[in-house]
């Protein structure tokens, strides 16, 4: 009974004769769209693109080379100066260590003095060089 | 740390001191150096190159001295600030000029 109402036609027989209510284009239609590929064949060649990539990535990586080297002679610097120092240090620690061995093989000697054929402070090593102590007695504060 | 000697007039052999003065100490005592790193490549022992050690301590004490004598507050400060940076270089630069114009080698 509503679409008789709205759609109303005056002087229609039936409701078969109710005019079409639809959202439709305008009259005369629509403006034409474009929907057709435009791509331009202008702009730089592809050696143009070629040898700007290769020029840019070549700049970059003198860059690269340049800060490599600033980095290297601050490393050589650092280097340079713990190869000084190492001796002194080396040194002091000489001292500190004889001192301990000393004192170690005193004990070692009182313990296996009754022991027949010990040599104290023998090499267990039969390489003939000279091997830190490989326990870790001779600096229980590390441990 | 506040200064590189102490009470006693000796000087603290820290690691920021000694790498504050490491260009001095390779320069003055690299004979010293290099006598007592031959005689350990020779042997191992600490018991072998014990004198040669003395030689080297010797050297890099007697340096020490010298540089507080001569430059004091700028190898202070140029320690100090190693100290400060943890034995960086690159940040150290400004008190790294000033102890060497001061003291040069």
């Amino acid at each position: 009974m509503t679409e008789a109402v709205i759609r109303n036609k005056p002087g229609m027989a039936s409701i078969k004769d109710m005019p079409v209510m639809q959202d439709g284009p305008p009259p005369g239609g629509f403006a034409p769209v474009r929907f057709a590929r435009r791509i331009p064949n202008s702009g730089p060649s592809a050696m143009a693109i070629f040898l700007t990539t290769f020029g840019v990535f070549s700049w970059g990586m003198y860059e690269v080379g340049k800060g490599n080297k600033i980095r290297r002679a601050i490393k050589e610097e650092k280097y340079a100066a713990r190869r000084a120092i190492l001796p002194v240090i080396q040194a002091e620690e000489d001292e500190r260590f004889v001192k301990e061995w000393k004192k170690y093989l005193a004990e070692e000697a009182r313990i296996m003095k009754d022991v027949p054929g010990w040599k104290v402070g023998e090499s267990v090593y039969h390489s003939g060089k000279w091997m830190p102590p490989a326990s870790g007695e001779l600096r229980p504060d590390i441990w | 740390m506040d200064s590189t000697m102490d009470a006693s007039g000796e000087p603290i052999p820290t690691s920021s001191v000694l790498m504050a003065a490491a260009k001095h100490i390779g320069t003055r005592c690299r004979g010293e150096n290099i006598a007592f790193l031959k005689c350990k490549k020779d042997d191992p022992n600490p018991e072998k190159c014990l004198d040669k050690g003395r030689q080297v301590t010797e050297c890099v004490l007697h340096l020490l001295r010298e540089l507080h004598q001569n430059c004091n507050k700028e190898m202070d400060a140029y320690a100090g600030c190693m100290y400060y940076r943890t034995n960086e270089f690159e940040l150290c630069r400004k008190e790294q000029q000033a102890f060497e114009k001061a003291c040069p080698f």
